[in-house]
Order: structure tokens, then C-alpha cells, then sequence
């Protein structure tokens, strides 16, 4: 089992791992590379989901199986990597009180031991078609910290028991807005997920479905969803339902002792 | 297809009637549900005042003036498809079209409003207008972008 961590206690070997994992994954021009899985969220494939209405949204299960690709493309090039989560409230606090990006600095310093940080940024692949205007690379620019969501509103959204109700109100009113706030290539749905910062966003969104499951002992999708299959990711919403059988939990820190003759 | 913007928000024609019972609310939650939400261009924020028709994006996000909730759209952006990449169709294109609906079918948001429409009724409110401001966290002008099909006003008892 492994556990992603929050982007603000990376200890340095984490970190590491996560900077050499996406260096490694970016590398690749094949179905293992970055630029491959960016191109199913947005720019040309259009695979997301994102919820039209509120009774039948594969938002969380898309994107825990989403998250999912990309973290084992990265843990096939350096297995002690997993994505960690942005705490947005966390970020914010800090950023407020010391007047910083609030922005996790794992993802916000441009440099990185000397060379360029692959966490704050990423070039787009060419497009076939060469539309106009298609950048050549990611760009941020953040809102104000005080704009990130607090603690109680997060709360809040936890605590509406009924799925299709919870899983609407993290979208629109977290999900959507850390987006919008990001700006740039972040608040683009077709140029979003080309930025390093979405992964460490939709783990924390991930991380609040699985928190909403444990807290209302539901796995959330009604059964008539569980054969759907999720677009462009060969799973279905059955697959994503529990994040264990995926080999990962959430933790805010984790510690172990080697036991000789074990 | 125009649009309501930060300098032309939306309002109500007619306002809504508040359940009430005895001049007491009967409800426990209300929400605005916003149908058929386009949100085929850049991400905002649709900031929602009750019985506040000059609300701008300066007015305070206080019970005070109003303000009872947002929400936020996640835009599409820019098309970098071919011709036709981001036209929704009607529907399937026959009966054996099993794909998921096209993205850039509309959306619907809803904002949890119980707090704002409470705070109205202690006022003495028997009904209320709703005004929506689109804007963003820079405060820039994002023209017509709110655009919508339908406002309702649904309350759980």
C-alpha cells in the first residue's frame, strides 16, 4: 500500500521522487508520457467528465481513474513515487501569513536543486491541425490566497450526505473554483491538465471523495453506474469505487520501523 | 447568443414567492438551481444577491448586502478542434449511439442559498429578487458570459 501525501510535507526524498517522476514521464513521446496523459483530459482528446446535470456525473470516478494512469507511469519510472495533494486551505494559510505563492512551493519555486522546477510548469505538444493560438507552453496566474477555500468550506461540502449532492457542490464549489483561481492554462478545460499543479488539485479532490466515503460509510455511484466505462482510461466506475484495490491511501504523515528477521 | 456580464448582471423580471407558513419559513434548505449553464468559454464566478439589484462586483460578499452564495464554472476555453470539434449535437445520431453526452452540453449549477433567504425573511421578506454578477478574481470585464436557460428556486421541508 502506498500513501499520497500533502504537497506541503514532501519531506525531500518525496519530493525527489515526484520532481524525477515527472522529469522521467515527460521525456516520453509515448503512451507512458506526460504529454500523452495530459491529452486525455483536454487538448485533442476531450475525455474528461464533468458534471451536465445531477443525477448521472462521473466526475469523481473519471478522475480517480485519471489520476490513477498517471500515477503508475510515473511509479514504472520511479517506483517510490505517488501524487501528493494540494491542501488548499493549508496553502492558503501559509501564503497569507508569510506572504507567498499559495501555491505549494514544490510546484511554485521555478528552480529545483539548480535546474528548472518540472513541478511549476510544462511545454504543450504541437497539435496536427496547428489551430491558432495553441501556446507553447503552461502559464498561472493566481488569484489572491484569501480567494482559496477555508477549512469550513470544505466542511460544508462533506457534509452533504446524499452522493449526486456532494459530488456536485466539490465540483462547482471547490473543484471549479481552485481552477478558476490558478488561471491561465488551469482555468482552460482544454489546457488544464498540461500543468503539473492540476494532478496535485485533483488528489485533493480524490482525497475528499475518499474522506466523504469514510464519513458516510457510502462508496457514493448507485449501482445502475458501475459498468460505465470511463472514457479513454480502459476502466469503469466499479474499478474506482474503493481506492485500496488501486494500491493507494490518503495520509497527512506516515511512519515505519524495518523489523530485523522479518 | 448574448448574455449577461459584470456591468449588465442578471436580474429577475418577477421575484419569487418565499414558502412561508404563519410568517415563519417552511423550509430547512433552499437552493437556486441554475439550468442549462454554458460553459463553453473562459472559467468565472457567478455571485448571487438576493433583493440587491444594483449588486456589482464591488458590493460586499456580506448577509448584509445580500449576498447569498456563488458559484463557479469551470470554461472550456478556446477550441483547438477542426470545424464542428465543439457544436453539441441534439442528441444521438441514431439508436445505436452509446457514447457520453457531449461535453459542451450545458451544465447545470446550484447554489445552496438557506442562510442568504433566511436572513431576507427576518428582514420581512415575503418574496425575493435574485441578482447574479459574473466576475473573476481580477476583476476583469469577461463580456456577456452568464448564460443560462432557466432559474428556479427549490425548497426542502
Amino acid at each position: 500500500m502506498r500513501y499520497r501525501k500533502s504537497a506541503e510535507k514532501l519531506r525531500p526524498d518525496q519530493l525527489k521522487a515526484l520532481r524525477d517522476g515527472f522529469t522521467a514521464i515527460k521525456g516520453l513521446r509515448d503512451r507512458n508520457g506526460f504529454w500523452h496523459w495530459a491529452a486525455v483530459h483536454g487538448a485533442p482528446r476531450d475525455g474528461c467528465e464533468h458534471s451536465l446535470n445531477q443525477f448521472d456525473s462521473l466526475f469523481l470516478p473519471w478522475h480517480r481513474a485519471y489520476l490513477y494512469r498517471l500515477e503508475i507511469a510515473l511509479q514504472t519510472k520511479v517506483p517510490q513515487c505517488t501524487l501528493p495533494w494540494w491542501d488548499w486551505p493549508t496553502s492558503r494559510a501559509r501564503a497569507i501569513e508569510s506572504s507567498t505563492s499559495a501555491l505549494p512551493p514544490a510546484f511554485a519555486d521555478p528552480d529545483a536543486n539548480g535546474e528548472a522546477n518540472p513541478l511549476a510548469g510544462s511545454e504543450l505538444p504541437p497539435l496536427p491541425n496547428n489551430p491558432p493560438g495553441w501556446p507553447k507552453a503552461t502559464e498561472r496566474r493566481p488569484g489572491p490566497a484569501a480567494s482559496l477555500p477555508v477549512k469550513e468550506d470544505i466542511k460544508k461540502v462533506l457534509e452533504r450526505p446524499d452522493f449526486d449532492d456532494f459530488s456536485l457542490h466539490l465540483e462547482i464549489d471547490l473543484h471549479n473554483l481552485v481552477h478558476r483561481w490558478v488561471g491561465g492554462s488551469m482555468k482552460s478545460q482544454v489546457l488544464a491538465s498540461y500543468d503539473p499543479i492540476f494532478w496535485a488539485h485533483h488528489t485533493m479532490v480524490d482525497r475528499l471523495w475518499s474522506l466523504w466515503q469514510v464519513l458516510h460509510s457510502n462508496r457514493g455511484p448507485r449501482p445502475s453506474q458501475w459498468r460505465t466505462a470511463l472514457r479513454g482510461l480502459d476502466m469503469t466506475v466499479e474499478d474506482v469505487l474503493d481506492t485500496q484495490p488501486l494500491g493507494y491511501q490518503y495520509a497527512a504523515s506516515t511512519a515505519h520501523r524495518e523489523v530485523d528477521g522479518q | 447568443m448574448s448574455g449577461y456580464s459584470a456591468q449588465a448582471p442578471y436580474r429577475t423580471d418577477e421575484p419569487f414567492a418565499v414558502p412561508l407558513w404563519e410568517g415563519q419559513p417552511r423550509f430547512y434548505r433552499a437552493d437556486l438551481h441554475f439550468d442549462g449553464v454554458d460553459h463553453s468559454g473562459d472559467s468565472y464566478e457567478g455571485r448571487v444577491f438576493l433583493d440587491n439589484p444594483d449588486a456589482s462586483t464591488s458590493t460586499p460578499r456580506e448577509l448584509e448586502s445580500g449576498y447569498a452564495g456563488s458559484f463557479n464554472v469551470f470554461g472550456h476555453g478556446p477550441c483547438f478542434g477542426d470545424e464542428g470539434h465543439c457544436e453539441v449535437p441534439k442528441g444521438p445520431i441514431h439508436p445505436f449511439d452509446y457514447r457520453r453526452p457531449h461535453p459542451l452540453n450545458r451544465q447545470l449549477m446550484v447554489v445552496t442559498i438557506t442562510d442568504g433567504l433566511l436572513h431576507r425573511i427576518d428582514a420581512g421578506a415575503e418574496a425575493i429578487d435574485v441578482t447574479v454578477v459574473p466576475t473573476n478574481d481580477h476583476d476583469e470585464d469577461l463580456g456577456e458570459i452568464l448564460i443560462f436557460e432557466r432559474l428556479s428556486l427549490v425548497t426542502y421541508d
